[in-house]
Order: structure tokens, then sequence, then C-alpha cells
């Protein structure tokens, strides 16, 4: 992509939904034009020009992306812009520059409309969710983790991709055979033994096969999977239930 | 429960407190405040702790090391600082006064706004993809004692992975694990987020504090303030923007750049700003830029770029305003001590 549409997007991008980004202009344009104290002034509007010349600057952009930054990471320039600063500091000031107490309250009504519409609410979110333990982690994944823990020791895992990125803020003394970074598509990450775990149907006897090649003494999985097999008849037992999972472990290991 | 609570106040709020004391006191306030002892300790508090994280990094990348040595450290400089300005502290906390009666309502909303924040942090989670990487590496350190010697994803060990590794943040979350005796996640969820959010609005109250100086201007702090909280509550406008970053992601090191280093940065910027529109000595802010470096390098090896960029970009405009050309030695100064770090490490953590 050539470099000026580049930081166009990224702009964009950062902005989003919403009318921030016109909020944030507009704010600026006032500021320059009635703004005087110089403090004020240093901050919200050469610094903000000063990091707008930086992140526009074809040449940063240019060598920014091949060296320090990539694509993905070069928006984080625009942190340093003083957004939320410059709006709150309008805001402010337009709050406080009636002496008329219906003037200031119709203006802090259209400021909250402003703001409200024309940003998204965070907590709104559909990711967040009630925590249900004090590790902010499924209690699914902190209870299946408890079963198969052995306190001191490794033990080696295949968990359902649902479970990959939570597993490890838990536990240290799980080994997960393949980890969150087969979740991240462009990666590369293709281990067989996941691709195993997250075909359509699982091929039972293919998963416990490269499951015993890496030694993975348990195996988690939905309840609702396909299977073309029994694990019993490869050498994995079911261990326990919990919820809708089935905790299978390596029958060897038993005896 | 209690013990947690009890040691996150005094490794979060009483050490950082007695450890910002000595630079504070140096800043030349009208009237020294808890939030400006805060500020400057919280700098001093993580650069401390890169410094020595890396240190131990290099000697034999073990977790306990660190710890002890950490606390012994700390305690005796809080210690000592606390004892030796004891009048000072006992004047800060004289000084504290109730808001006016016409601020007294802006206060009150401000107050429900962030503590509606701090409420969702502490009973609400978020999973987001990226604490597999900090979230983990604190468990794994805690769990084996060892710094950046297994793959977070997996638990499968590792050489050490220098792009990553010289961040101490995830590192300080398993030290925080072990002195106020909580579960790493919980640290990472729950615990450090708090601290994060309170102190991020501190900042920006002392941002305010520097817009504001008059008596008569004062009532628009805790409006500024109050409406920057509205904003972060709106800011998720995409997955890039600061506010989603604070709220979402909390203790990420990426996030603690976008909400911390970076106001506590423009704090010192406008100060600095102040102390030449006054013709006043610079020296303490150029000092606390230097610990603002280090802690962009302990949040993640991209802000050992990012912050350097603000301030020359900042300091370049005010050596224009000022006809100051002494701005570019400052500049070098307050990178020298985070670049010949990680510089050390760079050449000898392999």
């Amino acid at each position: 992509m050539d470099t000026i549409q580049l930081v166009m997007q990224l702009y964009q991008d950062y902005f989003g939904q919403g009318y921030f980004i016109w909020l944030f202009f507009s704010c600026m344009i006032y500021l320059w034009l009635t703004e005087k104290e110089k403090t004020r002034r240093f901050y919200l509007i050469y610094v903000t020009i000063g990091m707008w010349v930086v992140f526009f600057c074809p040449l940063v952009t240019y060598i920014g992306v091949r060296t320090i930054f990539s694509q993905e990471t070069y928006y984080r320039i625009l942190w340093m812009l003083p957004i939320y600063p410059v709006m709150a500091y309008t805001i402010t000031k337009l709050v406080t520059s009636y002496k008329s107490k219906v003037k200031t309250g119709v203006i802090i009504v259209g400021c909250m409309i402003l703001v409200v519409n024309g940003g998204v609410y965070t907590y709104a979110h559909p990711t967040f969710a009630k925590a249900e333990n004090v590790y902010h982690i499924p209690q699914v994944i902190v209870d299946i983790c408890d079963k198969i823990e052995e306190e001191g020791e490794w033990v080696n895992v295949a968990m359902p991709p649902e479970f990959l990125e939570s597993v490890k803020q838990y536990s240290s003394n799980i080994r997960m055979v393949y980890g969150r970074e087969h979740l991240i598509s462009h990666w590369g990450f293709k281990e067989p033994l996941y691709l195993a775990m997250t075909a359509e149907v699982i091929d039972v006897e293919e998963l416990t096969t490269l499951a015993k090649e890496s030694a993975c003494q348990y195996i988690v999985l939905a309840a609702d999977r396909l299977l073309d097999g029994n694990l019993k008849d490869y050498g994995y037992a079911q261990m326990a239930r919990v919820e809708h999972y089935t905790i299978y472990v390596d029958a060897t290991t038993l005896e | 429960m209690f013990i947690t609570i009890l040691s996150s106040i005094i490794w979060l709020i009483i050490i950082p407190f007695g450890m910002g004391l000595p630079l504070a006191k140096r800043l030349q306030e009208d009237k020294m405040t808890i939030s400006s002892v805060l500020v400057c300790g919280m700098l001093v508090y993580t650069s401390l702790f890169q410094v020595a994280f890396v240190a131990i990094l290099i000697i034999n990348k073990r977790f306990s090391p660190l710890v002890y040595t950490f606390i012994i450290v700390t305690l005796l400089i809080s210690a000592w600082s606390l004892g030796r300005n004891r009048k000072l502290v006992v004047e800060i906390v004289k000084g504290m006064s109730i808001p006016r009666k016409e601020e007294r309502l802006t206060w009150f909303l401000m107050i429900i706004s962030i503590g509606f924040q701090l409420y969702q942090t502490a009973m609400y989670q978020f999973i987001d993809g990226d604490d597999a990487f900090y979230g983990a590496t604190a468990t794994m350190t805690v769990g084996w004692d060892k710094l950046y010697q297994y793959i977070p994803y997996t638990g499968m060990p590792t050489g050490l992975d220098v792009r990553h590794s010289f961040s101490g943040a995830p590192i300080f979350v398993a030290f925080l694990s072990e002195v106020v005796c909580a579960h790493a996640a919980t640290v990472h969820h729950i615990i450090l987020p708090i601290a994060i959010v309170v102190m991020m609005y501190v900042i920006y109250y002392k941002i305010a504090c520097e817009f504001w100086k008059t008596d008569h201007e004062k009532k628009k702090i805790p409006i500024f303030v109050l409406t920057i909280s509205l904003l972060y509550l709106y800011g998720n406008t995409s997955i890039y923007t600061a506010a989603t970053f604070l709220l979402t992601r909390t203790a990420q090191g990426k996030s603690i750049i976008a909400n911390l280093v970076v106001p506590a940065t423009v704090y010192c910027l406008l100060r600095i700003q102040r102390n030449l529109e006054e013709k006043k000595s610079c020296q303490i802010e150029i000092v606390l830029l230097s610990f603002c470096m280090m802690m962009g390098g302990f949040c993640t090896m991209l802000g050992l770029v990012l912050i350097p960029m603000l301030t020359v970009v900042a300091l370049l405009i005010l050596g224009v305003l000022y006809k100051k050309k002494s701005v570019i030695i400052w500049q070098i100064m307050m990178l020298v001590p985070t670049y010949v770090l990680g510089l050390i490490y760079l050449l000898l953590a392999k």
C-alpha cells in the first residue's frame, strides 16, 4: 500500500466508529482560535501539530514500518496525540465560560450528547462478562486445570482452542502441546495435533497417535465434538467431566 | 483477602510514596500534595524495578533473587525517605483539604465515574488474547522461578526472546503476586489494573493543575478530570485507542505506556514549559523525564522509541519558543540511562 494511503487508513482506523475524529479536529480549531495561555497552547496545540507532523510524515512512516514499527503497530504513535486532553479541555472551557446557569446547563447537556453519541461505550463490548472468580478466567478452565495439575510437575495437555488464551495464565505446571499462537492465522502455526483437535470430525486414531508422540498425558474435548471412534480403544481413558468438557487421561500413566 | 488488601496498600501506595518523596520535594511546588509524590514515586519505583530486573536477568535469570533484592532495596529507600521526611509527610497529610462548596458536586461526580470504572475493572472480566503473553509470563515466573525461560503460550522451555524480554512489566506482576500473596492472574486482572486506573486519573489531575494555577480557576480541575473519565468511558471507538487499552487490557505493557507513561511525560513537559517561562531550573523535570524513558522500556521495547518521540517533538517546540538550544542536551541526557541499560542488555542478556 502507498505510504500516504497507509497512514490515512491507520488514522481513520484508530478513531474507528463515531465522530470523535471530527470532534477532536473541531476542538483543535476552536483552541487554535481562542486559546492564548502559553502552557495550554504549547501542549494542546503545538504538541498536537508536532505529533500530527510526525505521524503523517511519509519518511517517518516509510522508515518506521520497515524498522521499529510494523503496519500493525505504527498507530501507537497516535497515543502521543493529546486527543482526550484536547476534547476535555475544550469542554471544560465551554462549560465554565458563561455565568448564566441556563447557558451553562445547555452546554453541559450538549457536550454530554456529543460525547455519548460520538463515542462508543466501552463496557458495552460483548467480551465483557461478570467475573466468575478472582482470576478473571472462566471457571470451567480453573476446574479442569485443578483436576489435572500435579504440584511441581509438568503435565502435557491438549486443550480445545477456546482455552488456549487462558490456561497458562492460571496454571504454571500445565504444558500445552500447542498454544495461543495457533489462533492467529497470519503467524502460520500448524501443529498437526492442533489440526487434529480442531477438525470438523475428529479422527480419534490420528489424534491419539499424535498425542502420544507429544507425550500428552491429558486430552480435553468438548462433549459435543464429533468423534469417529472411542479414545478408550487407543489408550486414553475418560477421567472426569467438567461442565460440558471431558478430560481423557493416558491410561498408561495410571498404571 | 485482608492480607492481600493490606500488602497491596503497602506495595502500591506507601512504598512508592516513600520513594517519590525525595524527588517531589525538589519540584518546588507552592504546596506539596500526595498526588505529586505518587507520580514521582511511580516513576522511581518502576524504573528501579526495571534496572534490578535487567541486572538479575543478565546475572542468573532467576526470579527469587530479584524479589529479595527489590524488597530489600525498596524497603530501605522508603524507610529512609519516610523517616527523613516525616515532618513533610505530616504537613502533606494536614494540608489535605475538603473541596470548596461550589466544587463538591463535580468532585462527587468525578469520584462516581472513576469508582464505576474501578468496580467494572474488579468485577468484570475481559478475555484478551495478549493476556496469554503478559498474564502467563507472570504466572510462569512465579511458578518456576525463572525469568523469560519458557514460552508463555505453551510453557515449553526456550532461550531468551531478546525482543520481548527487556520489558519488566510482566515480571513486576509476578513480583507483586509474591509480595501481596495473590495469584499472578489476580494481580494482572484486578490489583494492578485498579492501581493503574487510579494513577492515570491522578496524573491527569496533575496535568489539570498545570493548566489552571490560579485560585479562581481551580474549580475547572475536577471538571476536566470528570470529562476525561467520561471520554474514556465512551472511548472504545476502535480497538486501538488509549481508552480501549485502559479499560480492557489495563495491565498490559502497551496500556501502561498509553495511559501512564505518556501522561506522566506530558506532566513533566508542562512543568518544563512553566519553568522556562518563569526562568527557573528544569533539572528535576529532566531527571523525571529520564525516569519516564525508563518506565517506557519497563512497559515494552517500543516504549524506548515512543516516549523519546514525544519528548523530541515537545522539547524542539520549547527550544524554538524560548530560544533555548540546551534542549538538545536535555534530550540526550534523559535518554542516556535507559539506552545504556538497553545496550548492556543487548550485549549481555543472551
